[in-house]
């Protein structure tokens, strides 16, 4: 076996820089230097999800696209992160650490979702791993393609799965409703799939407002 | 955006559509800033997705990969500590060179020894537990499926005696421990009975 993906042989900043080059012998050691760390903290921090590997992996993707999308970057040697306000800030914790802030996050909501309303809901755990503004990102596309990477990201999974199949497997209505259930016919998948694209540009165009984009179609 | 709209920007960008078509609707969108718009993001809609996808699949691949990934970073990790040692022991004792990568295998054994141990005597006690507990539960029923004994006769001490825990009887009369002469007639007794015995 290969021992080039030992993660030891990169920095947080290192690991940045290449999982944006998209190289991927630097993405199975990323994988593998969160999935032990995750691993190690899941006993305490997440007990009923043991076993389960959705949550790394809701997490572990969530924490790729903010990386590939470049709301996490490397400024001057330092990892930062897009706040809120569209500034980027200095982070201070790891990159592992802040996983583990997602999957609370995702834990939490997930507790919610079963009837456990008495856990909280808020994004303290994130917000509060940055530090000060290292500098305002200039690059609109950048921004753009972030926005729309993490609505993507965040979309229900049924929609997903529809627009997956249809823009990335290239599969005709007629194949998409013999592989899924859930629709009596081609017309009510046609009219769910256009919903979906509409939410999704909704979303999009939501966040772009937030960030004071100059709207386009969307 | 209608249905009918999203259909054409579909088939422009999934290419499905012929020559003739292509260079129609490119010409409705040089004339129409909003439909180049909408098809730009909806590209942009494409790419996330497909990125996304690609992810999930090397996700995959780098879950099935993980175990042995991590069985291997244990035996590296098992090699260091082992070096570790050895270095740190030959530091400690130049003359024991040979004996000190010995000394690690040996502790090694001797730790996983004892956690062995442990695992023994854990199984040891759990099993006494349950005896004990399984025995505890059939206790009272046994004691009411068994008739009631009588209540075993307890000495009563009179007045002015003097308290003998060894005492098992009924208390003689008074005077009775005292020399008297049915003691020496059963004395006597006693010792004839003997000399014809013997």
């Amino acid at each position: 076996m290969e021992m080039k993906n030992l993660y030891s042989e990169w920095t947080e900043q290192e690991f940045v820089n290449d999982l944006q080059q998209k190289k991927k012998v630097a993405e199975t050691a990323f994988y593998n230097y969160c999935r032990v760390y995750f691993d190690g903290c899941s006993y305490t921090n997440f007990p009923k999800a043991i076993g389960d590997d959705s949550l790394f992996d809701d997490s572990f993707m969530t924490l790729w696209t903010e990386i590939t999308s470049k709301k996490i970057s490397v400024i001057e040697g330092l990892l930062c992160r897009r706040d809120d306000e569209g500034e980027m800030r200095q982070m201070t914790s790891s990159l592992r650490t802040f996983l583990i802030g997602i999957a609370k996050n995702k834990y939490k909501e997930q507790l919610r979702i079963d009837g456990k309303k008495d856990v909280p809901m808020s994004d303290a755990d994130i917000m509060q791993i940055l530090g000060r503004v290292v500098s305002t990102p200039t690059n609109e596309r950048t921004l753009r393609e972030e926005i729309v990477a993490q609505c993507v990201d965040t979309l229900p999974p049924g929609c997903r799965t529809i627009l997956t199949a249809f823009y990335y497997e290239d599969k005709n209505l007629d194949e998409i409703l013999n592989s899924s259930e859930g629709f009596n016919s081609k017309d009510a998948l046609k009219t769910r799939k256009y919903k979906c694209m509409q939410s999704l540009k909704n979303r999009i165009r939501f966040r772009f407002e937030r960030y004071h984009l100059k709207l386009s179609s969307i | 955006m209608n249905e009918e709209q999203l259909d054409r920007i579909d088939s422009y960008i999934l290419h499905k559509m012929d020559d003739v078509e292509v260079t129609a609707f490119e010409g409705e969108m040089s004339a129409d800033e909003s439909l180049a718009n909408e098809v730009r993001d909806t590209e942009m809609i494409v790419e996330a997705l497909a990125e996304r996808e690609r992810k999930r699949q090397s996700m995959e691949q780098f879950k099935s990969s993980y175990p042995l990934y991590k069985e291997k970073v244990e035996q590296l990790e098992a090699e260091r500590n082992a070096a570790a040692y050895q270095a740190a022991c030959e530091a400690a004792m130049p003359e024991r060179n040979v004996a000190c990568s010995r000394d690690y295998r040996e502790r090694s054994v001797a730790s996983g020894n004892r956690g062995q141990g442990w695992k023994w005597l854990s199984a040891i006690v759990g099993i006494a537990a349950c005896v004990a507990a399984v025995f505890l539960l059939t206790l009272p029923s046994a004691e009411k499926s068994t008739p009631m004994k009588s209540a075993p006769e307890i000495p009563t001490i009179q007045e002015g005696e003097r308290y003998n825990p060894s005492f098992k009887g009924k208390p003689k009369p008074q005077g009775a421990n005292e020399d008297s002469e049915d003691s020496l007639k059963n004395d006597i007794i006693k010792k004839k009975v003997r000399g014809t015995t013997e």
